[in-house]
């Protein structure tokens, strides 16, 4: 029961960090109609960001944190303008966008390896204190992802409920949508993709200064993010949130029974298996649109 | 959907021949390239060199072709390849492994049969065939993005199971002593024989799968990437028929590991791996999919561009990623450039 | 307003009957208990205004879609639920009202593609009788029978995609012809194509009727509908609002309006 708890918290903490993971290419998916698999290197390349302010830019957390953000969310964006808008303008599928960012991921990949190495990079932190609340022990780290992210999460979800962001979660529906109010689209485009990889700097930034990554992570990283969405349901923003939770903790308990390298692999077959059943995902609407 | 465009109304004898037919005959120019490419590699006279490459040609030769067959015909973007070439080499490798002599390897894998070379190649086509054939069952629930999602998955936890569970083909520290063909006695030890046996095996089997291309199967798994609804209503079961395709593609698939794992006599998970699944589609689309000669055309560039990169002279540690960013940018300029690849029917070039 | 279905019609005589249909898509009722029957020789046209459901109903009834309820039957056995193509396994062919003809694929091989699922779809599910040279002669030879019966005279090497509007319905009147179904729902076959195409058309399609097909047709302009149709049924909103002969229901003056009025 104890042991229960524990991973419970452990999941949720991750979990948290996670729906920032999730809200992140959901907006993308749901508001672009664009599958992000670049994401997952965009979200590894602001970590490295971030390690390489803290180590040898000597900067505070807070402001490499910021940096790291800033960073992120200049790349999304440059990332939209140079890279998925042309493919829009051509009206390209997006199964064809989909392997598109999928080479693009790759290009990222390798040259942050052939910058920052293969080796597992983290951020060297003293020994973290912890605190005990009953049965659960979380540490300071585990505490202040939770907090952050927490509260990210919560800012993001305000700043979508601003009528001027309404717009944002309409576009998938209806593209014209952003027109024919006088926008621009191209404009629009550009700031779902910067926040979105915004919001991923700062779990990227958490999971830095905790368990560390490689430069060849951001395969597994966008797959949870992917999970996430598409079992939670892509047509609403709770559902990621539920999609995450539900990834996290169910991560944590494959950790605790068998071991962590399988994490992927039940976290992938947990969404085929609500796929095959529910193709809304979770918290889908009712399906409008039968096939055809 | 404004589908009624009366400005395109034109006499139907205005209609000119616009496209060159698919099923032209290979084009002079290319067996002039392969003739021309042959006598510089022989100028270079490396024997293993030139062998090694001529097999590596055949392996990829078998996989393009296959993959040709879901995605150029059938129309779905699959990225799990590379998973069913990776199946087809561990299930040859393990059919293969002696149970007693070859020492600590064999004990500490599930199973190891030890047997002979020809039995062990068709279980390894029938494994794969058979894995492919169950991923189907799965990926075909869904097409466009979530297809592709679903192949990539699958590619992922196939290559999870191989890499990370240790006790059942020793993971990460793959298998060694993998044993060469013998046919009727005839063991075969450098590749020059190899290719000897490799050669009747590659021609077989892409003959009978441009044979394949060229059957009604193809042309109603052609019709499907076209216009699925449309397929289905003059009466193709078009989920069958890309259930086949892909069962098809993966026994062939397999076939092409196994060919692998019995020539370089050590695997180990990471030549399986979703890079190695984009290499695949990436080599597919340049070479152009859906026709008889763009995977040749493909496998022959994809092949020749790391020796060309050794030419180069750039480090091996350093190689590995260039090559790797290369193939990402070729997959994803192709996209922008040829996202009819898929349905293009014709060369890059042309 | 519901045709009463008598014991008759559960024979072998090719009758396609349906039932209190009933759709809906989330919130909206597209269709709210449509009933009808098509029957062998006869010309059925579907009029109505655009939204009123038409292309749903032949959606139900070619197996593209599930009705929410309501029953659907061929020669008295049910086809509500089954797939696409195992209807058209049945004798069920459908004109799109896009269209739908395979773009990369040639003029030729369009027309092969039906006639090869056609010959394959009972007993042969896995086909790989050889096309030599990428097609037989003899498919090819039946092929063009259909494409001249058409009238179609352009390159048969041509892409689909390469043609006109109508070249294309042409063409896809080509591959439903080579289905050689027993009951057929074309949607709005004649919309959209110059004066020209369309007068090719309607003798086609009046063709198959006489060569004893059942014929569903969706067309707006009134005037093609009085020479085409034996049958006429209004429809509006989701239900029925008139139905019967064709020159009964033209000389409505409520059914002209709600056709003319669109
Ligand atoms: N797949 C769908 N999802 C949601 N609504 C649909 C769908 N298909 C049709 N509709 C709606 O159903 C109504 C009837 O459409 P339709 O059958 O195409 O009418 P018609 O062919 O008579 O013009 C329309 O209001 C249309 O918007
Ligand atoms: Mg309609």
């Amino acid at each position: 029961m104890n042991l229960l708890l524990q991973l419970l918290a452990n999941g949720i903490v991750n979990g948290a960090m996670f729906a920032l993971l999730a809200i992140g290419f959901g907006l993308v998916y749901r508001s672009l109609r664009v599958f992000h698999v670049a994401y997952g290197a965009c979200f590894v390349l602001s970590a490295f960001v971030y390690y390489l302010l803290v180590t040898c830019g000597g900067w505070p957390w807070w402001l490499a944190g910021l940096g790291s953000i800033a960073t992120s969310a200049a790349i999304g964006t440059l990332m939209e303008a140079g890279f998925y808008w042309p493919f829009y303008r051509r009206r390209i599928s997006s199964e064809a966008v989909l392997v598109a960012s999928l080479g693009l991921a790759i290009m990222l990949e390798n040259v942050m390896a052939l910058l920052f190495g293969n080796e597992v990079a983290a951020i060297p932190r003293g020994l973290s204190q912890s605190v005990t609340l009953g049965p659960v022990r979380l540490t300071m780290i585990q505490i202040a992802q939770f907090a952050i992210c927490t509260s990210v999460a919560s800012a993001v979800f305000l700043l979508l409920r601003l009528p001027s962001f309404k717009i944002v979660l309409g576009m998938g529906e209806n593209t014209e949508l952003v027109q024919t109010l006088g926008h621009s689209l191209p404009r629009y485009r550009m700031l779902v993709l910067g926040l979105a990889s915004g919001i991923a700097a700062v779990p990227a930034c958490l999971v830095m200064t905790d368990v560390g990554m490689d430069v060849h992570a951001g395969m597994s990283y966008l797959l949870i993010a992917a999970v996430a969405v598409l079992a939670g349901g892509v047509a609403r923003a709770p559902g990621w949130l539920l999609g995450a939770y539900l990834v996290a903790v169910l991560q944590s308990v494959v950790i605790w029974k068998f071991s962590a390298k399988w994490t992927g692999l039940v976290a992938f077959a947990l969404l085929l298996a609500i796929l095959l059943f529910r193709r809304e995902g979770l918290v889908g609407l009712h399906k409008r649109k039968e096939e055809g | 959907m404004s589908l009624i465009e009366p400005s395109k109304e034109l006499p139907p004898q205005a209609v000119r021949h616009s496209a060159q037919s698919p099923d032209d005959p290979v084009p002079a120019w290319m067996l002039w390239g392969l003739l021309l490419l042959l006598i510089v590699l022989l100028y270079a006279w490396r024997p293993t060199y030139v062998s090694h490459l001529l097999v590596m040609f055949g392996i990829y030769l078998l996989l393009s072709t296959s993959l040709n067959l879901v995605t150029g015909f059938g129309g779905l973007m699959s990225f799990s390849h590379a998973a069913f070439y990776g199946i087809g080499a561990y299930a040859y490798a393990v059919a293969r492994l002696q149970a007693g002599p070859s020492g600590d390897q064999a004990e500490s894998i599930i199973w190891a049969a030890g047997w002979p070379f020809v039995p062990a190649i068709l279980f390894a086509m029938a494994v794969g065939a058979l894995f492919g054939w169950l991923v189907s069952l799965v990926t075909l629930r869904f097409r466009g993005d979530y297809f592709v999602f679903a192949t990539l998955g699958i590619q992922m936890i196939i290559f999870s199971v191989l890499y990370n569970w240790v006790e059942l083909v020793r993971g990460p520290y793959g298998l060694y002593g993998i044993p060469r063909p013998d046919l009727f006695g005839w063991s075969l030890r450098d590749s020059w024989q190899y290719l000897l046996m490799l050669v009747p095996v590659v021609t077989t089997v892409v003959g009978a799968l441009w044979i394949v291309y060229r059957s009604e199967f193809g042309l109603k798994l052609k019709a499907m990437r076209e216009d699925e609804r449309a397929a289905m209503s003059t009466g193709i079961a078009t989920n069958r028929m890309a259930g086949l395709a892909m069962t098809i593609a993966a026994g062939v698939a397999a076939l092409a590991g196994a060919s692998y794992a019995s020539y370089v006599t050590y695997i180990d998970p990471t030549s399986f791996s979703l890079s190695e699944s984009i290499f695949l589609v990436a080599l597919l689309m340049l070479g152009g999919a859906g026709n008889l000669t763009g995977p040749v055309v493909g496998t022959l560039i994809m092949v020749a561009l790391p020796e060309a990169m050794r030419f180069v002279g750039l480090p091996d540690a350093v190689a590995a990623n260039v090559r790797e960013i290369i193939y990402g940018g070729l997959l994803a300029g192709l996209m922008f450039w040829r996202p009819q690849g898929i349905a293009g029917e014709r060369f890059v070039g042309t | 307003m519901i045709n009463s279905i008598s014991p008759l019609d559960a024979d072998n005589s090719g009758i396609l009957v349906f039932k209190d249909l009933h759709k809906r898509f989330g919130d909206i009722a597209v269709l709210k208990g449509v009933s009808g029957k098509l029957v062998p020789g006869q010309i059925s046209a579907f009029v109505g205004p655009n939204g009123a459901g038409k292309t749903t109903l032949f959606q139900l009834l070619t197996g593209e879609l599930k009705p929410d309820r309501g029953s659907a039957t061929l020669n008295g056995q049910n086809i509500l639920g089954s797939s696409p193509y195992r209807l058209a396994g049945r004798g069920i062919g459908k004109l799109f009202q896009d269209v739908r003809a395979f773009p990369n694929l040639s003029i030729l091989d369009n027309v092969i593609v039906a006639i090869v699922a056609r010959q394959s779809y009972r007993d042969k599910p896995f086909d790989f009788g050889l096309v030599r040279n990428g097609r037989s002669q003899v498919l090819a030879k039946k092929a063009r029978e259909y494409l001249s019966r058409v009238g179609f005279d352009a390159n048969e090497e041509a892409l689909a995609k390469n043609l006109s509007w109508g070249n294309q319905k042409l063409l896809a009147l080509a591959r439903l012809l080579a289905g050689e179904f027993r009951c057929v729902f074309l949607d709005e076959p004649i919309a959209g194509i110059s004066t020209l195409m369309a007068n090719r058309m309607v003798p086609l399609i009046r063709e198959l009727a006489e060569a004893g097909v059942a014929v569903a047709l969706i067309e707006h302009e009134i005037t093609f509908v009085e020479s085409l149709a034996n049958d006429v049924i209004v429809m509006n909103e989701g239900v029925v609002i008139d139905s019967g002969s064709a020159s009964e229901v033209l000389s409505h003056a409520e059914t002209r309006e709600i056709c003319l009025g669109l």
